[in-house]
């Protein structure tokens, strides 16, 4: 055997290797250049979903483009198994530009084309189409392949002019979910702003004069889902001392003539009541603030007016809303007859919601 | 076939009993519209009342009702701290009647009868006494209300539907009457002794002619159990050595007289003072109370209340007669009034 015959026996595995990996490139071989700028856009990744999807891609080579076809792969290169689930046989090309005229061809599941009267491309030319009503793949988390290839032919028939690979994923689709249960929030304190921060339940009224008219507040949240919203009542008995008692205002015959159903604070004049209102005679209380909708109910709900009863009815709501502060404000004048004594009383309010 | 036949059997009857035992859970119970439940009272750890008052879904024979109490609105029912049902009592019950009450377990207390008709939209409301509140204070908590065909508060849900209530914190209000005597003494007066102002009266030129007047004012109030008291106390008018005489017993104004007096009335001779005024119990005392009649005694009691009072105010009203041989001179005297409370 000639010297040179050796050589070509020795070099035969790497001639035989080369010519394999020609042979494996050929889909991609010299004569098609790549698709350059491509992308594959997904209006839903979740698996299943018929969505729209849009590939983007400028064709670089300059010539007849007829048909581009967009083949769903499990693998980029290997030989193409059509994703599991995928749908292409409803889609339609919703959208096009770049290189237009086009329509869909979608005999074929996973490997739907688009195709018009050939006609030239100048590369390099961004072209965009859209591909409504395909189905992904029904694996979740998993990446997927299209290939791209643009034919001068109008079938896809003979060898590609271009190509390109995008690869596209599904994804599992986080499921964010809560109850809204029903609500009434109401709190009752003597300092604060809503219920997370409302404190305190003693209102000291100082010392009483017949001269003076002594004052104090307390305060109340609410806020509620109730669809006929909520009504808070107040109950509790007049300041007490022992026998010996403040009148309430505008609620029964003493002190209360002329004034009902409730009274202006008159020094000198025994009496007791309350309001949620931002008054000035005497100064004290502010008006019912908050995003909500409640506002003071009735005679509880005037100026410089006061009054008290139990089982009254103080503020309200008429349908769902957020929370309003309450400022209930006491005032107590005495006139100079009134028995000495520490004067009590525990004032309980009453939130009630109808759903 | 036989063998398969008996492992078709066991499904059914596995799914019969999975039937059965999600039935009480079955999501087909409709909701009760128009709820809520009113509390007697809020404050924690009350002992009150709850009335439900519920309008039902469904047309059924409803044989129990049972009340749930819950930290929740939804899952799991949690018994709030602190409620207590075990002695709960049904004191109300209307729109559908005929109700008993059975509370032995804490927290779902339910009320039960003959399983019997009740149309959808009929207005239901109940009152359960004797339930203790939970005891955090300002602290929603829910009330789970649910209508069963069964009379034991379990078998048959037909309707039900979630009421959200809340505690609150009870104010507790005080203040001091202390014992009171508010007195004040001047020569003008607004409605109460915090406007008034002065503390002189100039009579003028005496004369033997006319007779000079002059007023002062005074007002009193107190919550003595026994009232009070107010004396007038000084000198009758002096210039050095010489006075005018003061009138030792109530007598009229003698133009051309040499006389000092005074009372707490209105006059007209000379037309001079007021008579008390006010919503008070307090009066003038006998000798300073006849109109037209005069009289100064240092220490003497011209006014005074018998039992606690309001405020009174009393005008106290001077006149100042000369002979003609009154020596000339400026003359002054200073009144004194003293109020006594009698606690």
């Amino acid at each position: 055997m000639a010297k040179t015959d050796m050589k070509l026996i020795r070099l035969l595995p790497r001639i035989v290797a080369a010519a394999l990996w020609l042979q494996l490139a050929a889909p991609f071989g010299a004569y098609a250049a790549n698709v350059s700028n491509r992308s594959l856009t997904l209006d839903s990744s979740a698996a299943g979903a018929s969505t729209n999807q849009t590939v983007a891609f400028t064709i670089p080579t300059t010539g007849n483009v007829g048909s581009i076809k967009f083949e769903y792969c499990t693998t980029a290169y290997s030989a193409c198994v059509m994703p599991t689930g995928l749908v292409t046989t409803s889609a339609s090309l919703s959208a096009q530009s770049g290189a237009t005229g086009f329509s869909i061809v979608n005999g074929a599941n996973g490997a739907p084309y688009i195709t018009r009267v050939a006609a030239s491309v100048t590369g390099p030319q961004a072209v965009s189409y859209r591909l409504s009503t395909v189905t992904n793949p029904t694996t979740t988390n998993t990446e997927y392949w299209m290939r791209i290839k643009t034919y001068a032919s109008t079938d896809t028939s003979g060898a590609s002019t271009d190509d390109g690979v995008v690869v596209f994923d599904t994804a599992n689709q986080i499921v964010v979910s809560g109850t809204m249960p029903e609500s009434l929030v109401f709190c009752v304190g003597t300092s604060g702003t809503d219920c997370t921060n409302i404190t305190g339940s003693a209102v000291a009224l100082g010392v009483f004069s017949p001269v003076a008219t002594n004052t104090g507040t307390s305060l109340m949240s609410a806020s509620t889902n109730a669809q006929f919203g909520y009504s808070i009542t107040i109950t509790g008995t007049t300041l007490t001392s022992g026998v010996n008692t403040i009148p309430a205002m505008g609620t029964q015959l003493l002190n209360s003539g002329g004034c009902a159903p409730s009274c202006a604070s008159t020094a000198g004049t025994s009496q007791f009541g309350t309001n949620v209102r931002a008054n000035t005679t005497p100064a004290v209380g502010t008006n019912v603030s908050g995003v909500g909708t409640a506002t003071g109910f009735n005679s509880y709900n005037v100026s410089d007016a006061f009054r008290y009863f139990t089982g009254d009815t103080v503020g309200s709501a008429a349908g769902v809303t957020r929370s309003n502060l309450f400022t209930n404000s006491y005032i107590v004048n005495v006139g100079g007859d009134q028995a000495a004594g520490a004067y009590s009383a525990t004032m309980t309010y009453i939130a009630t919601a109808t759903f | 076939m036989k063998y398969l036949t008996q492992i078709s059997r066991q499904g059914l009857l596995r799914l019969a009993v999975l039937a059965l035992v999600l039935a009480p859970l079955s999501a087909t119970a409709a909701g009760l519209a128009q709820r809520s439940v009113q509390v007697g009272s809020s404050a924690q750890g009350a002992t009150t009342s709850y009335t439900a008052n519920v309008t039902t879904a469904t047309t059924a024979n409803i044989g129990s009702i049972k009340f749930d109490f819950c930290t929740a609105a939804t899952g799991a029912c949690a018994l709030p701290a602190g409620v207590v049902t075990t002695s709960a009592s049904l004191t109300a019950q209307s729109g559908a009647v005929g109700f008993a009450m059975v509370n032995t377990t804490n927290g779902a207390p339910y009320i039960t009868r003959v399983a019997a008709n009740i149309n959808s939209g009929v207005a239901l409301s109940y009152t359960l006494g004797t339930i203790t509140n939970p005891a955090a204070t300002n602290t929603s908590y829910f009330v789970r209300v649910s209508t069963y065909t069964g009379s034991d508060g379990a078998t048959g849900l037909t309707d039900n539907g979630t009421v959200a209530l809340s505690t609150a914190q009870p104010v507790q209000l005080t203040g001091v009457t202390p014992e009171i005597l508010v007195f004040c003494v001047g020569t003008s007066i607004g409605p109460d002794c915090t406007t008034v102002a002065g503390s002189a009266i100039d009579f003028g030129d005496f004369s033997p002619v006319l007779t000079r007047s002059g007023t002062s004012v005074m007002q009193v109030q107190t919550n003595a159990a026994n009232g009070y008291a107010v004396t007038i106390n000084g000198t009758t008018l002096a210039s050095g050595v010489n006075t005018i005489p003061a009138l030792a017993a109530q007598t009229a104004s003698v133009i051309g007289t040499s006389q000092f007096g005074l009372n707490l009335r209105s006059n007209a001779t000379p037309a001079v003072g007021a008579d008390p005024v006010g919503i008070g119990s307090g009066t003038f005392s006998g000798t300073y109370g006849a109109a037209n009649s005069y009289r100064f005694g240092s220490g003497d009691s011209v006014a005074q209340a018998a039992l606690p009072t309001n405020a009174n105010t009393f005008t106290s009203s001077y006149i100042v007669n000369i002979g003609g041989a009154q020596a000339a001179g400026v003359y002054t005297a200073t009144m004194t009034y003293i109020s006594t409370a009698k606690f």
